[in-house]
Order: C-alpha cells, then sequence, then structure tokens
C-alpha cells in the first residue's frame, strides 16, 4: 500500500500561496513549516482550495416582519462541521453563530455526496434577538460559513402567524418521520417556535359579534373553541335548543379564524329567534388555538362553573337526561368528564391516560416518548347499555390515572383560574388537555368520569391532516414528552398493553 | 251546526306558474280544492330560488303575492344548505312569524322542505303551538343526498339502505359523522310534524324503516284531475309498434334503457319501431348518460326509428299521449309514485314500467300493464317485441286500466286527516296507514 509518510515533503506550497493572493505577500520569504502551519490551523477551518457551494445549498428561505427566518437545505457535514449562518437584510447583518439545525437523512443528496454515514438535510429556525427593532427592507442575503448561497432583491416578509404557518408545513418532512428518529429535533424546535407562537397569541383580538339573552342568570357557561369550520355549530345548537331554552346555562362561542364570521352571526341570531338561548358569540383576529380560545372563553363566562365542549359533540337520541344533566351539576373543586361515544352508539373512550414508550434510532439514540391512550376504545359498550355493564367496565380503570379529554369536560370557574387555565405552551392544539389532566392529578385534584354522562363525539375519521397541523402535534408531543417524563401518573408501554 | 272553517296552509316548493314540477302540481291542485271548498279557507306559500327567478322576489321583502291571485304567495330565498334543508335567516323569521301570526293556519301542508327550511317546521311550533302540522313526502331527499332518488349512480343500482356508511361511497367527500348528522337533523325536525303522507307505500315504508312512526303515516295517491272528452275512445296505431316516454330527460329516468332494448327489438323484428321521447330538461342529462344514449343509437337498425319531441305540459299531455300506443316508464330510481303512469291511464294506454319503487304496487303485470326489472334492457326489449303489432294484447290491457283516484277522492281523504287531526285527542281515532 502506498502511503504519504510525511506531509510536509507532500505539501503543495506553491500552489497554497499562489491560490491564496491575500497568503502570497504575508507569506513572502516565510519558511515552509509557517506556511503548513497556517494551513494546519486556518487553511483547513477556512476551507481554502475547496469550492464551498458544491457542498451546501439552501433550498428555501421563510422570513417574518419580525426578523424569524426558516432556513432548509443540506450540507456535506464532513467539510461543514459546524454551521454559521450569516442573514443580511438590507445594510444590517445578524450573525447566528450558533446556529443548531434540525438533521435529517436525504437520501437524494447522501448518494451525490457520497456520505451515507450522516444526515445531510437540514432546517433551521433563526431569530434576531428584538423582534419589535427588527427593519425589514427589500435586500435579503443568506450565507452560510462565509458562502453567499441566498439572495433576493424583492423579499417578501410574513406576517407572523402566516411564518409560523408556513414554517410548520416546512417541518413536515421531520414530523412524518418516525418519532424515534425526530425526538431531539422536536423538542429543539418547540422551544425555538414557543416564542414566536406566544408573539401570535399575544397579537390576538377578540371582538363580540353577538351577544342574546345576557340578562339570563346563568349557573354553567359552556364554552364552545371552534377552528375555521363552524358549519356544525347550529346543528349542535338545533340538538341542544330546547334544554338551553330552559336552563340557567349560556354558551360562549369563541370562532378561531372562521370564515364568515358575520354570516355566522347572522345564522345564530335566526336560530335564536325560534329558540330564545342565551348566547354570545367571540371572533378571534386569527387562530388563538384551543387553550387560548378556551382560556378567553373562561374569562368572559358568567357561570360560576365552565363547561368545555367540542363542536362536534351531541347528546345521545334516546335518554339524553343523564347527559343533559352533567350540563348542570357541580362538579365541586373537582374536573369531571362525560363519556364519549362514536356516531354508531360504540364506546369511544371512557376517560385518558398516557404512556411513555421507549422510542430509539440506530443513530440518535434511545429516548422516552408519552402518548395519550384511552380508556374503553374498541369496547363494545353501546351508548345504552345499561348502567350496571358500564360501571363495571369503568370501575376496573386504575382513578389515579385517568384524565378526561376537552371535548367534554367541567371544572368550576375558580378551579380553572387557580390551575391557569390550559397552558399556551403547546402550539395551536393537542396535548393541552392531557396536560391539564396530569396537572390536575398532580395538585390532588378529584378527577372523575361521569358515567351517567354519555355523548356522542362526531369526530371526523380518515381525514387527512395538512402539514402544519402534523408538525405542530409532533412539536406538541416532544414538549409534553420533556414536561411529563417523570410524572407518576405516566405508565409504561407493559402496563399499558394491561389496561383496557 | 255549522262547522268553522278550517285555515288550511300549504306549504309547497315552487309554483306551477313558476317552475313546473310534478310536487308543485300535487301542492297546488290540494290547495284549489281546499280553496274550493266551503269548510276550509286555503291560503298557499311557495318557496322559491330567489336566484333562479329574480322577477318574483321585491328587494326587501321575503314574501310577496303573486300577481292576480288570491291568498297565493311566494316565498322568495337567496341562500340554502342544500345538505341540512335549512336557510337560518332573521328577516326571513321575522316575516315568516308575522304572516303565520296574520294568517293563523289551523292546519299546515308541508309538501318540500327544498326552499322552505325544516326550520319552518320550529317556527310554525313556536308561532302556533297548537297547529296541526301535516307532511307529505314527494321524494327520498330526508334519507337521501343524492337528489333524493336512492340511487346510487356509482353502481347504476337503487339504493337499497340509506345508510351514513353508504351515503359517503356517493360523496367521498363528505364523512359517515356528517351523514349521521344529517339524518338526526332531519328526524329532530321531523319530530315536530303531526302526520306524513306519502303518496305510495313503498315510499311510506322506507320512512317507516328511516324512523317515522308507523302510526304517523298515511298513504293518499296524488288525485288524478280527468281531462278526458266525453265519449272518447281509445285507439292505436295500425301496427302497434309506436313507444312512448314522458317524463324528464334527467339520469335515473332511464332513456338509456329504453332506446337499448328498442335497438334489440328492432333488430330482432321486420316491423318498424318507432320510440317518442316527449321530455324537458335535457341540459340537466349529466354527459355520461347523455353518451350512453348516443352509443345506443350508434349504428342503429334502419327499422329504428327515435325523435326527440321536446317538453310537454299537463294541457296538452292526453293529447300527446294518444300519439303513442305503448307508454315505457324505464326509470331506474325508486319512483315514489309515478305521475305519469295517472296520464297514460287517463289515454288508456298500456303501460311498460319498471319494477322501481312505487311503481310496483301501481303496474300489475298482465293486467293494467307489464313490468320488468329496473335497467334490465333485455327485459324490456322482450316486452317490446311481444308488444309490436299485438292487438289482443294492447286491447286486453287497455279495457283493464282505470283512472287513479279523482282529486276530490283525494282530498277528502286529506280533509278526513284534517279533521282527524284537529279533533280532541281523546276522540281521535287511530289514523291507519291506507293503501
Amino acid at each position: 500500500m502506498n502511503m504519504v509518510r510525511d506531509v510536509l515533503k507532500e505539501f503543495s506550497f506553491d500552489e497554497y500561496i499562489e491560490t491564496n493572493s491575500d497568503l502570497a505577500a504575508h507569506f513572502s520569504g516565510r519558511d515552509r513549516d509557517e506556511i503548513f502551519n497556517h494551513f494546519k490551523e486556518f487553511g483547513i477551518i477556512e476551507r481554502r482550495g475547496i469550492h464551498l457551494s458544491d457542498y451546501v445549498n439552501i433550498e428555501g428561505v421563510l422570513c417574518s416582519d419580525k426578523g424569524d427566518f426558516f432556513i432548509t437545505g443540506w450540507a456535506d457535514r464532513r467539510i461543514f462541521q459546524t454551521i454559521d449562518i450569516t442573514v443580511q437584510v438590507g445594510y444590517v447583518k445578524y450573525r447566528f453563530a450558533e446556529a443548531e439545525p434540525c438533521w435529517y437523512d436525504r437520501v437524494d443528496v447522501n448518494t451525490v455526496l457520497g456520505d451515507h454515514d450522516q444526515p445531510s438535510g437540514f432546517c433551521v429556525l433563526l431569530r434576531v434577538d428584538d423582534a419589535e427593532a427588527f427593519l425589514i427592507h427589500s435586500a435579503l442575503s443568506v450565507s452560510i460559513n462565509g458562502v453567499a448561497l441566498f439572495q433576493q432583491n424583492i423579499a417578501r416578509w410574513l406576517s407572523t402567524e402566516r411564518f409560523l404557518h408556513d414554517a410548520l408545513g416546512a417541518c413536515a418532512i421531520l414530523s412524518d418521520r418516525p418519532i424515534g428518529e425526530t425526538l431531539g429535533s422536536a423538542k429543539r424546535l418547540h422551544r425555538q417556535f414557543l416564542p414566536i407562537w406566544q408573539r401570535v397569541i399575544g397579537g390576538m383580538k377578540f371582538a363580540r359579534l353577538l351577544s342574546v339573552d345576557t340578562e339570563r342568570k346563568v349557573r354553567t357557561s359552556i364554552v364552545i373553541t371552534i377552528y375555521r369550520k363552524a358549519d356544525m355549530l347550529l346543528v349542535q345548537l338545533s340538538e341542544l335548543a330546547e334544554f338551553l331554552e330552559r336552563a340557567a346555562v349560556e354558551l360562549v362561542i369563541v370562532l378561531n379564524d372562521v370564515d364568515n364570521a358575520a354570516t355566522l352571526a347572522e345564522e345564530v341570531m335566526a336560530f335564536c329567534q325560534i329558540h330564545p338561548i342565551a348566547i354570545s358569540l367571540y371572533q378571534c383576529s386569527g387562530n388563538s388555538g384551543f387553550s387560548a380560545g378556551n382560556n378567553f372563553g373562561a374569562s368572559v363566562a358568567r357561570g360560576n362553573v365552565l363547561v368545555f365542549m367540542n363542536p362536534d359533540v351531541f347528546p345521545p337520541l334516546d335518554n339524553a337526561e343523564g347527559s343533559l344533566a352533567f350540563l348542570l351539576s357541580d362538579p365541586g373543586d373537582g374536573l369531571h368528564g362525560a363519556m364519549l361515544y362514536y356516531g354508531d352508539g360504540l364506546l369511544m373512550h371512557s376517560g385518558m391516560y398516557v404512556v411513555q414508550d421507549l422510542v430509539s434510532h440506530a443513530s440518535t439514540g434511545v429516548g422516552h416518548a408519552l402518548r395519550v391512550e384511552h380508556f374503553g376504545k374498541g369496547l363494545t359498550l353501546d351508548i345504552d347499555a345499561d348502567k350496571k355493564a358500564v360501571s363495571q367496565a369503568v370501575n376496573a380503570i386504575p382513578q389515579q390515572i385517568c384524565i378526561p379529554s376537552a371535548a367534554l369536560w367541567k371544572i368550576r370557574k375558580k378551579q380553572f383560574a387557580k390551575m391557569g387555565g390550559l397552558s399556551t405552551d403547546y402550539i395551536y392544539a393537542y396535548y393541552e388537555d392531557a396536560a391539564f389532566g396530569l396537572e390536575a392529578l398532580k395538585a390532588g385534584v378529584a378527577v372523575t368520569i361521569d358515567t351517567s354522562a354519555r355523548w356522542i363525539h362526531m369526530e371526523g375519521v380518515g381525514k387527512s391532516m395538512p402539514p402544519h397541523v402534523r408538525s405542530f402535534m409532533w412539536l406538541n408531543r416532544a414538549h409534553f414528552s420533556e414536561t411529563y417524563a417523570d410524572t407518576p401518573h405516566v405508565v409504561d408501554t407493559l402496563m399499558d398493553h394491561s389496561l383496557l | 251546526m255549522t262547522r268553522p272553517k278550517l285555515k288550511y296552509l300549504t306549504v309547497a316548493l315552487y309554483h306551477p306558474r313558476v317552475m313546473k314540477g310534478g310536487a308543485q302540481y300535487v301542492a297546488k291542485d290540494l290547495h284549489d280544492m281546499a280553496a274550493a271548498d266551503d269548510g276550509f279557507d286555503a291560503v298557499l306559500l311557495a318557496g322559491i330560488d330567489g336566484r333562479m327567478f329574480p322577477q318574483y322576489v321585491r328587494v326587501g321583502s321575503v314574501i310577496s303575492a303573486l300577481p292576480e291571485t288570491e291568498n297565493e304567495y311566494i316565498l322568495g330565498g337567496f341562500k340554502f344548505d342544500d345538505f341540512y334543508h335549512v336557510v337560518h335567516d332573521p328577516r326571513r323569521n321575522k316575516m315568516l312569524a308575522r304572516f303565520l301570526e296574520d294568517h293563523q293556519p289551523d292546519v299546515i301542508h308541508i309538501h318540500h322542505s327544498l326552499w322552505v327550511g325544516l326550520e319552518f317546521i320550529e317556527l310554525c311550533r313556536k308561532v302556533l303551538p297548537n297547529v296541526k302540522i301535516v307532511y307529505t313526502l314527494h321524494e327520498y331527499l330526508a334519507m337521501c343526498y343524492s337528489q333524493g332518488q336512492l340511487f346510487r349512480y356509482h353502481e347504476r343500482a337503487i339504493c337499497h339502505q340509506a345508510a351514513p356508511d353508504q351515503c359517503v361511497k356517493c360523496f367521498p367527500d363528505r364523512s359517515v359523522e356528517e351523514f349521521t348528522l344529517r339524518k338526526r337533523f332531519f328526524q329532530r325536525a321531523f319530530s315536530k310534524v303531526d302526520h306524513f303522507v306519502s303518496p305510495s307505500a313503498y315510499l311510506a315504508e322506507r320512512f317507516i324503516e328511516w324512523g317515522i312512526p308507523r302510526d304517523k303515516m298515511s298513504v293518499i295517491p296524488n288525485g288524478h284531475r280527468t281531462s278526458r272528452p266525453a265519449g272518447w275512445q281509445a285507439a292505436h296505431s295500425e301496427k302497434l309498434n309506436v313507444f312512448g316516454y314522458f317524463g324528464q330527460f334527467v339520469d335515473a329516468k332511464g332513456i338509456d334503457v329504453l332506446l337499448q332494448a328498442a335497438r334489440v327489438a328492432a333488430e330482432g323484428s321486420d316491423t318498424p319501431v318507432e320510440v317518442k321521447i316527449f321530455g324537458g330538461n335535457k341540459s340537466h342529462a349529466s354527459p355520461d348518460y347523455l353518451l350512453r344514449i348516443e352509443k345506443a343509437l350508434d349504428n342503429a337498425p334502419e327499422n329504428l326509428r327515435v325523435t326527440e319531441m321536446g317538453a310537454y305540459s299537463r294541457e296538452n299531455v292526453f293529447d300527446l299521449m294518444n300519439s303513442v300506443d305503448w307508454v315505457v316508464v324505464p326509470s331506474v330510481w325508486p319512483e315514489t309514485f309515478g305521475l305519469v303512469v295517472s296520464e297514460a291511464w287517463e289515454a288508456r294506454r298500456p303501460i311498460l314500467a319498471s319494477r322501481a319503487g312505487g311503481l310496483i304496487e301501481r303496474i300489475e303485470h298482465g293486467k293494467n300493464g307489464l313490468s320488468f326489472a329496473p335497467g334490465s334492457v333485455s327485459g324490456l326489449a322482450q316486452l317490446m317485441t311481444q308488444c309490436i303489432g299485438n292487438a289482443a294484447l294492447w286491447e286486453s290491457i287497455s279495457t283493464q286500466v282505470e283512472d287513479e283516484i279523482s282529486l276530490d277522492l283525494a282530498w277528502s281523504r286529506h280533509v278526513d286527516l284534517a279533521q282527524l287531526l284537529m279533533a280532541p285527542a281523546q276522540a281521535r281515532p287511530q289514523i291507519a296507514l291506507a293503501g
């Protein structure tokens, strides 16, 4: 085998000096050791002599008018061991020396680069320190390790909410992969996205579109937060109308990003002409998410008891007394949930619990991820099943780990406030109800599933989720996993297999 | 002692003057009968799509009087949720409430929820808690979102099980849950109705199976108003080879089946075979349907002659019926009644009808008509072959045909129903499912 034994002898001193014009004058007449030492100390790091843009590429840049940047691309990590990103906006340079890209496998890139050992695709989320002081400009350029890779003379700046939406959508490339491979990235990205999400909800405004019968003395406020599609609201109101007309109950409807909210308000008004119910309708200026929407609803609610209800929850057709009574009875200091059934009358679940799974990936190692499971899912307990059969099944549920679903639960307003409401650390939606349930268990709040409250949850099945939704579910799961990993109310996978 | 007049409000989808159609003719006929009955004060309110017929809708007004009529009104709308059949318009509710308060009907006979809205039933209950509400079912819209036809276009077959999981096969973009809710929504609205009327036992049974209590359902055929001249004699062409189709030119009516069968019959016969198609609304037929019709006539035998005769109305249908020997009703959807059957019987035309829906109970094979399996080209072709030149068969059926029940008789049964509903509950006999 031929081996170069003495690198010094073989180093092309002349070529190094000639191809690096800045060195020529400085090293003129110096000895060869000095020149070689420069190469070892600086030349290698500065990738002198390498045509860098053949080894790194930026494929997409999203930028917000508050100085958020989401950059996707690829790099040969044998050449770029560290990533130093500089964003120039007009005349101002922002250097992100400690950018933390999330790496993922890009088979297409790896095949060309020849590096099959480490992921080459990346995405990175960057934020300037002072969002309010950030000034937009028409010119935008991005460099990685000094290599100018992206330039726009007419940059398009997204509002924060749109940026969040699009950047989350771009993260689907990661969120669609097995959780074992991406858990670390998800935790990091959640931390990075959180300030942006908080800025989004901080800018939300709620306008009252309609208030009917505000004089009614109410004991319970039913808060329904609707995202985008409100097509089931009037059907839901219609099913509850007879009860709502005579009960000391008000409805507080919060509309998140609902199109034609004014038309909806008119339709609700028409409904109220026939059915005198107490109802208020609030429109959010954007999508405040499930937590902030419900927290707002709770803040304007007049009742001492809050019932949080999804817009796709309906009472049973027959024997609805127990179900409707759930809306009126006082949960005391506890958190009470309902039995939820599918549209065909079969049990959807009788409470939830949280499982900790071991997740792993050959290159990223082992971690833990939490999963929310449901008691009774798949049991052929019909909505009309007799109380004894239901009690038998429910008695087997270990109450110390059982939490209700936010599709339908109730809590005193004071208790809700004491617990700080639903956590807004969860981006848009998912996992905040499980987090609230675990917080309740941790705080010693009595958590109960009311077996006489049987409701139908017309949850759509089999519908594909848009990329940004898949991403925030993934990020929220990572945050939920990180927050509650050590909670005693979480069971392990083995125990999960014995729970029904 | 004379009984006080009953105020009878008929609520229809469209008015024959706005747009012709079977259900609106039935509603208008019954309204006219009520108007002519000394025991009744009749009012008609016809819901219409104001976007299609803006000339009938006044700016800012929801209800307008139909010119040169007494007590006939148009209820114009500009939006309608065709899935849940609701309108939810505050201005409309206000004016409808006022209309009901002004007219104070004792009985409200609703003939449709399209462009009327299911919430109208609830509004009636709110404004007039004691009013009796009768609902005549003219199609299957409450249980079938596919034009209320219970016909699976993707399978080209009658739907015998309108369950939510089956509905999504016709509407893949909608969920099972949506159809479950739709059914609940209709059933909730229908629970406020005092009594239902179906023109056929088939339709009645389908709705009873769907959830309407049997004791709230009566069968009253659509009454027939005769236009047959006195002394008129039924006659046929010399060769008894002219087949007529009367109806809409739309997919589920089976014109393609008729033409394919006529082609088979002509191929096996030396006699010319003539098919006359009387029907409008061809623009509503699907391209696929029109293509099938075109294909059926590709390279057709020379002895087959097919003529599109255009639309017809009930004013000239008797004469047009007499221009054919046999009337073919090749529907592939379960017809709820089959108005054309009454019209053919009036002209003593033997009918060749598919065994679909309400046609099954009306056509007695070999007695007042001939029947074949829905969609069966060979079945219909066989019957057509049997009919061509068969004077004995024609005479035998033509002489056995009887008219559908008269409009007078049908109205008298509606009067009975109204009076039964108005009677105090303890004095009210059980309303039987009448045939």
